[in-house]
């Protein structure tokens, strides 16, 4: 038998892969996060985009920074920081000095990502680590809400602190289009939720998640009260966290049952915090603290395999 | 009818689908690989320099889960020679036969054709006399599925006739081009398992063969077509059964647990070859598919080398760089044009891949999306991370046994991760630890 002249390549079956990767995945919440910063320029002024654009740089520089320090490949290309980078930026305050960016977005990457071996490992919510960091480092300035060129107190702080105050609140058109006092991104629910259907549309997260989570708080709300529940379930960050974090995959249960049981945990801790505790918002703290749930979750929510009777 | 849960959509890719069966020029020597089946190893009956007749037996099978090999060329025995197996990947003893072109054919004496008069015991013996293996791809004895256990009670065969992997297109052009045969086939079938009723299952992307099956079996009482959506692994025997039935194979077990025989509508061909003209399984039809331009669907002979086939129909194989037996999803990707076509090869691919960077992969991104897909209700995300940390304690709590490898999850996975691969691995761990 003569020698055969070529070797072919061999690799384990399949043969054909689906065409897409962890990037487009990333490409495609960033496109699904563009409207809100879009609109956040336009109300709160061009500083909000310095803020973005700070976030998003920091992000990269921060992940090469790991990057030479773990000498490993680098993975600003997975595009993962920019991500960071943005839902960081959109949790902020608008005037917020663009140092307390930069140590927040820093430690969003470090401290929030990469301490724990990079992009999949993560058990939190990078963005919120940093935002819960310069939240209770810089409690100040993170408390300092300005619009229209005044420092005026969100609706969520208002009904909370100053109840007399309430007939300053915007009505519920203005709330829905994003024009009122609120961190970057999250005010404009309209954009939110464009991202919302362009993600489902492109079948990156599953559609009822959010839902599940504002109907959660939305129940708890008319218990507590009925009267302002639109002002509580369109302001503040429950558009930002239930669309973009509680169906971020890295950190939440991967079965749907987990995801339900998760949206559901993070609705109750919400409002837990938010009518009873001391801040007025509670998603950043309630998705945390359900982020360290997330393994257990997903312990107990292993699905019927095929073949078996239980 | 049910649906199965899970499973993906990938390009179809049907392109040689148009092609008519066509048949093949013999090569000079055939390599009959002694494992062509699961089981046992069939033991080789001729020795070197024997002359051997077109349809003769060469090795005998081997226990009660073997297959007996046969010659489809006549001609002299050259011996017993160590050749790559397309499936165990590694050099295996295979009878070697120099035709000497006559293609002299042993007397065939189609005794059974009024299979009604004979017991299904007699009929199950001849077609394990005649070598026929499941042809769908699992070359599991056909003898073995149509004898089940005096417990076992069959109501349903089905002919598989999904034909889900992309690409082939062996088993549309049977059912267009032997649809008698085949329902031929299934009769037989039904008689030795004393079943009440056959079905054939097809895809619906194939609807040429639909109608000459449904034109077929208007006249055949018991047998009915049903038309199932076409999804990435519809031909998997348990996904079939759920999808047609809407029964659960258990786990371990076989579809003859849920009183069901699945049979490949090639291996009914095979069948009905076998009991009307006596012919045992010698030849199947292949597909030559891929980033070729001699495409087609061949008879061609068990035992013809790759190399051959390239060189018989004149392939220009310059630019490819990875050769695969079987599907895109399932099948094997060989080394060398040095490999002999087995019983279970449906058919060759040539395929041309952009570059080596296709097998890098990243850390799983929990997106969960492998977990949807997968046909069999797994978690493939943890079995992946586990079996890369080797906790073998933690893979075996997500039953890797159950996993069926379609490879619908490494096809989904956006981190590009070779789960299905990584279970394979894990499965011969656990076995060869279990054994320790």
């Amino acid at each position: 038998m003569e020698k055969a002249d070529k070797l072919y390549i061999v690799s384990p079956a399949p043969h054909v892969r689906k065409e897409h990767s962890i990037q487009t995945m990333m490409l495609d919440t960033i496109l699904a996060l563009l409207p809100a910063g879009v609109v956040s320029v336009i109300i709160f002024g061009v500083y909000s985009l310095g803020i973005i654009f700070t976030s998003v740089t920091f992000a990269v520089l921060s992940e090469i920074f790991v990057n030479l320090l773990r000498r490993q490949k680098f993975t600003v290309s997975d595009l993962s920081c920019i991500v960071t980078g943005l839902l960081f930026a959109y949790t902020l305050p608008p005037r917020l000095p663009l140092v307390i960016v930069i140590i927040g977005i820093f430690v969003a990457i470090v401290f929030g990502k990469h301490i724990y071996g990079g992009l999949g490992y993560n058990p939190f919510n990078p963005a919120l680590i940093g935002r819960a960091f310069v939240h209770i480092a810089f409690p100040q300035q993170m408390g300092n809400f300005t619009f229209d060129a005044v420092s005026t107190a969100t609706p969520l702080t208002i009904l909370k602190h100053f109840p007399e105050q309430v007939h300053l609140i915007p009505d519920v058109s203005k709330l829905i289009l994003g024009n009122y006092s609120g961190s970057l991104g999250e005010t404009s629910v309209v954009c939110l939720l464009i991202g919302y259907f362009y993600l489902v549309l492109k079948k990156h997260i599953n559609p009822f998640v959010p839902w599940v989570y504002i109907t959660t708080v939305g129940l708890i709300t008319i218990l507590h009260d009925a009267s302002h529940l639109w002002i509580y379930l369109l302001s503040g960050g429950l558009f930002l966290g239930g669309i973009f974090m509680i169906t971020d995959p890295v950190t939440t249960p991967v079965s749907y049952k987990g995801k339900i049981i998760f949206a559901v945990g993070c609705g109750l801790l919400t409002s837990l915090i938010r009518y009873w505790g001391s801040y007025p918002e509670g998603v950043c703290f309630s998705i945390l603290l359900m982020n360290m749930l997330t393994p257990l979750i997903d312990e107990y929510t292993i699905r019927k395999k095929f073949g078996y009777k239980k | 009818m049910t649906r199965f849960s899970g499973g993906i959509h990938p390009k179809e890719k049907k392109i040689a689908k148009l092609y008519r069966i066509q048949n093949i020029q013999y090569p000079q020597y055939v390599y009959l690989h002694l494992s062509q089946h699961t089981g046992k190893p069939a033991v080789p009956i001729v020795k070197e320099k024997d002359y051997v007749l077109r349809g003769q037996k060469v090795a005998q099978s081997d226990g009660l889960i073997s297959a007996c090999i046969h010659s489809p060329v006549s001609g002299q025995v050259v011996g017993i020679k160590d050749v790559l197996h397309p499936v165990i990947c590694k050099k295996l003893p295979a009878v070697v036969i120099e035709s000497d072109g006559k293609f002299t054919t042993i007397e065939l004496k189609p005794k059974y054709k009024e299979y009604h008069r004979f017991s299904p015991q007699e009929l199950v013996g001849y077609i394990k006399e005649c070598g026929i293996v499941g042809l769908g791809g699992a070359m599991f004895p056909t003898d073995v599925k149509l004898s089940p256990p005096k417990d076992k009670v069959i109501d349903y065969v089905i002919a598989n006739g999904c034909e889900c992997e992309p690409y082939l297109t062996s088993d549309d052009r049977l059912m267009q081009e032997y649809y008698d045969e085949i329902i031929e086939g299934l009769k037989i079938a039904m008689y030795i398992l004393d079943a009440l009723k056959g079905i054939v299952v097809v895809e619906d992307n194939k609807p040429d063969a639909i109608e000459k099956i449904k034109r077929k079996i208007e006249r055949t009482p018991n047998v009915e077509l049903r038309i199932v959506k076409t999804k990435y692994p519809q031909g998997a025997e348990k996904q079939l059964i759920q999808t047609v039935l809407n029964r659960e194979v258990p786990s371990g077990g076989l579809p003859m647990d849920v009183g069901v025989v699945v049979q490949n509508v090639a291996t009914l061909k095979a069948i009905y070859d076998a009991i009307f003209k006596g012919l045992p399984l010698i030849e199947r039809v292949v597909t030559i598919s891929g980033d070729i331009e001699r495409l087609g669907n061949f008879v061609v002979p068990i035992g013809m080398m790759v190399k051959d086939v390239v060189k018989v129909l004149n392939i220009n194989i310059s630019d490819v760089n990875k050769i695969i037996f079987g599907g895109p999803m399932m099948g094997i990707a060989q080394e060398s044009l040095e490999v002999p076509i087995i019983k279970g090869t449906s058919g060759i691919l040539f395929l041309r891949t952009v570059s080596n960077k296709e097998y890098e992969y990243y850390q799983c991104v929990r997106c969960g999306k492998c977990v949807y897909v997968c046909p069999m209700k797994l978690m493939p995300n943890f079995l992946s991370i586990y079996i890369e940390h080797q906790k073998w304690g933690k893979v075996e709590k997500y039953s890797p046994f159950d996993c069926i490898e379609c490879g619908c999850c490494s096809y989904i996975c956006i981190a590009k991760r070779p789960i299905v691969a990584q279970i394979k691995y894990a499965k011969t761990i656990l076995t060869t630890l279990v054994k320790k």
